[in-house]
């Protein structure tokens, strides 16, 4: 027995548009499954009728959030397929605002995580505070969130000393912040009570079902794209991978406040170190990529997010293919919620599923139907449909 | 592990089996082989401790598909198995890697490549009024 | 008394966006103070939606009533002298039955409708009140031992020296402040609302002038819960007055001992995070109830 209660499309839980089908006995959750075929843009076919320009601002607009983390990737990819490396300062730079951003998205999450226990105070005030580093991002990138920042061959535009100094003291009066919100996950009662112990992943499970980023991260899975894989200069600025082993919610809470603290070192150290010289090596705009696949990988703040791009030579991508860190989760959170050997209330499914820091937009990508359902546009025709 | 001992290894135990391996940037293999031996390399990698399934990927090259599964972490190294557009049918990779659920699923919904032991084929990207048999990143659709 | 209750609302939300560090209702009336009045109004101009499948009766009478049964319960609470605008033998008995059946008039909404969550949301009110009932009546039923009377004057009256709060009752001041948390369905203890697990539970398919009505009769419990812990603990609307000015001095005081209780209460919602209903019932059981028992029998034997 039990009553079937769905959570979403449209839920208080998340902004973004998932169905969890989740069957309860009382207050318990007995079985769950994931619908997440409401916002599927076409971005993987649509890549492929774009040239590989028209592609890098497609790939940002997978998602808000860690758009950086997309472009990077693109970017990366391909330059990789054309053979051409970008300039050492634009790859810090690149550093400094995907550090940023991941400050920003790590934030952010902070936020809806205390909203989700019920935690309003904090709420109000991390996000007050997420705002600053908004504010640098858009003097850094000339945009708040979706930063267009990256260009094929390098960066779009530099730092000046004076907005270096305000990096420095922002990011050092945003420090003494974090610490204080470190220090109340870590001691208030009302916090532990709701994040300790739920959503228990262990590092067997968590290895079983490739779990990444800070999921894996707080299940004791020493892995992160940038110390194993690295693509900037990550081999050039020292940071710490950060674990825990405490396999749940407060364990992924708790490694995402220092991944805040780590990233705030590396943008310092960073600026420090920035080599000078050009940040952008041209590119022509339309420009043939010659035959061949890459992959490439980047540590968005979900987790390792993957790319691959093969080219026929044309000036269009043949096949490009985005793996986002959701998705990759999206295997661990199912089974969190259905396991049975630990009681999962309904009053932790918004922690678990918040856990994992879900992105839908990320995950889904593919198409879209007009409103007779019968039939299927593609982002062209939206496009034209509008009367571009 | 470094590219050439992962190739090595891989030749060691697959032999003539791998149609192509090629090595295009650092930390970066790609390797073919026929549909037979798709799920032997895994295993023969899965052993080898390449316990992270990155992703699979599937292509359509106009006359096959193509399907790609990434594995490593420091090295990723990607298997690549033709499957003829007439018998669009690979082995899935379910019970050696456990997340390969919701890849295999989504290749399956994109591309029509059916894998072969995953017990949930179901809908869970595309649209619950997405019409049967039609697979929108095979190159002859063309949304309309 | 229906000023009191959209001025307190307006106070809270106002005291609580400071302590968030926002800036809160601003824009209609002084300082926004007719916010409350202005959300009441909206709300009762809104289309009237009852869901398929739901029982209507029930579903019509729970907020009428649920707001009659608060006015009636606020007009025994002292507010402008020693005596509330009605009395009774034992009114202090008459307010605890009444928030009890406010409870039940909830549990009826909730379960009137056909959502599930509405549904999860009255049955988790219902457990809940196993949790927090106990204390609340334990805790002023003592004071009325203490004063040797459940009239609400009489125990008013005890307090002429100096209010209960001064002396042992502090115990069951906080006892009563929590037991009130829970009672209002405010942060941490907003379970039977909880917008992001359920959201907003037993309140989820109310809309107009249903929904209007349970927000206001909130909102006079609120005002009923802050009186009665000042008329119980804090010498209801008694002080130090020059004679012949009572009448005006009287008001005064009440209104600032029932606004700092409301600023306790406030401040109680701003310092912690929801916790979870099986949690509730741990924290009531473990420690409230028999810190309540306690108390109450210390009262019973100093008496």
């Amino acid at each position: 027995m039990g009553v079937y209660i769905p959570v979403g499309p449209q839920h208080p839980i998340h902004p973004e548009a998932i169905l969890l089908k989740l069957k309860v006995e009382g207050e318990q959750v007995v079985d769950a499954d994931v619908d997440s075929s409401f916002v599927h843009r076409g971005i993987e076919k649509a890549l492929e009728h774009k040239t590989w320009l028209q592609g890098l601002y497609l790939v940002e607009r997978v998602c808000g959030i860690c758009n950086v983390a997309h472009s990077t990737c693109y970017t990366l990819n391909v330059e990789n397929l054309l053979g051409v490396e970008a300039p050492t300062r634009a790859q810090y730079l690149r550093l400094v605002v995907e550090e940023l951003a991941r400050i920003h998205s790590h934030m952010l999450w902070l936020g809806l995580l205390a909203h989700l226990i019920g935690f309003q105070s904090l709420f109000m005030l991390v996000f007050r505070d997420r705002e600053k580093v908004l504010d640098l991002m858009e003097e850094l990138t000339g945009n708040r969130i979706t930063t267009a920042y990256n260009v094929v061959g390098g960066v779009r535009r530099d730092i000046d000393p004076a907005l270096e100094h305000r990096v420095r003291s922002t990011l050092e009066e945003l420090r003494g912040r974090v610490k204080r919100y470190r220090k109340l996950i870590e001691e208030d009662p009302s916090v532990r009570a709701r994040t300790v112990n739920v959503g228990i992943l262990e590092r067997s499970e968590a290895e079983e079902l490739h779990a990444v980023g800070p999921v894996a991260r707080a299940s004791g899975i020493k892995y992160d794209v940038r110390a194993d894989d690295p693509y900037l200069v990550h081999d050039e600025v020292p940071f710490n991978v950060v674990t825990l082993e405490t396999c749940d919610a407060w364990g992924r809470a708790m490694v995402r406040v220092e991944e805040v603290l780590e990233s705030i070192d590396m943008i310092m150290y960073s600026l420090d170190h920035i080599p000078s010289g050009p940040i952008r090596k041209r590119v022509p705009p339309v420009f043939k990529v010659p035959p061949g696949e890459g992959i490439a990988r980047v540590e968005a703040p979900r987790g390792e997010l993957f790319h691959y791009a093969k080219s026929d030579g044309s000036e269009r991508p043949y096949r490009y293919r985005m793996r986002t860190p959701t998705l990759a989760n999206l295997a661990a959170l199912v089974y969190m919620l259905r396991r049975g050997d630990r009681a999962v209330y309904v009053a932790d499914v918004p922690v678990i599923f918040g856990s994992i820091d879900p992105c839908i937009c990320c995950t889904a990508r593919v198409f879209v139907l007009d409103e007779r359902g019968s039939r299927v546009l593609n982002l062209e025709d939206l496009g034209r449909s509008r009367g571009r | 592990m470094d590219e050439e001992r992962v190739v090595e290894e891989l030749k060691a135990r697959l032999g003539a089996a791998i149609l192509e391996v090629k090595v295009p940037q650092r930390r970066r293999v790609f390797i073919t082989v026929d549909r037979e031996h798709y799920r032997a390399a895994l295993e023969v990698l899965r052993e080898a401790g390449f316990d992270h399934l990155v992703a699979i990927t599937g292509i359509d090259t106009g006359d096959h598909f193509e399907v790609i599964a990434h594995v490593g972490r420091t090295l990723v190294v990607s298997v690549r198995a033709v499957v003829p557009r007439s018998d669009a049918r690979i082995p899935s990779l379910i019970d050696l890697y456990k997340g390969a659920e919701f890849y295999e699923r989504e290749t399956w919904e994109m591309l029509g490549i059916v894998f072969e032991g995953n017990p949930r084929l179901t809908r869970t990207f595309l649209p619950e009024n997405w019409p049967e048999n039609v697979y929108p990143l095979r190159k002859d659709y063309e949304g309309g | 008394m229906s000023c009191l209750a959209l001025l307190f609302e307006w106070l809270d939300r106002k005291f609580v966006a400071k302590l968030q560090n926002r800036v809160g209702p601003k824009y209609t009336g002084p300082f926004g103070m007719l916010q409350p009045l202005a959300d009441l109004v909206k709300l009762l101009s809104k289309e009237d939606i009852i869901p398929e499948g739901t029982k209507t009766f029930l579903f019509n009478i729970c907020p009428v009533a649920a707001v009659l049964l608060l006015f009636i319960a606020n007009s025994f609470v002292p507010t402008v002298h020693v005596e509330g605008v009605l009395k009774a033998e034992g009114d202090l008995i008459i307010i605890l039955v009444i928030i009890t059946l406010y409870l039940l008039t909830i549990y009826m909404a909730g379960s009137a409708a056909p959502s599930r969550y509405s549904l999860m949301g009255a049955a988790r009110a219902a457990v809940m009140l196993l949790g927090f009932e106990l204390p609340l009546m334990f805790s002023s039923l003592s004071v009325g031992f203490a004063a040797g009377g459940f009239e609400l004057s009489k125990i008013v009256a005890k307090q002429f020296e100096r209010p209960f709060i001064a002396g042992p009752h502090l115990i069951g001041f906080a006892i009563f402040l929590i037991a009130a948390q829970a009672e209002l369905e405010k942060i941490p203890f907003d379970i039977p609302e909880a917008e992001t697990e359920i959201v907003s539970g037993w309140l989820v398919e109310l809309s107009s002038w249903r929904l209007a009505f349970f927000r206001f009769s909130k909102d006079l419990e609120l005002v009923l819960l802050s009186g009665l812990a000042t008329a119980l603990y804090l010498g209801g609307p008694i002080g130090p007055v020059i004679p012949g000015l009572e009448v005006l001095l009287y008001p005064l005081y009440f209104l600032a001992k029932s606004i700092s209780v409301l600023f306790l209460l406030s401040l109680l919602s701003t310092l912690f995070a929801r916790i979870r209903l099986d949690q509730f019932i741990r924290l009531c059981w473990r420690y409230l109830i028999p810190l309540t028992l306690a108390y109450f029998l210390a009262m019973m034997w100093v008496v």
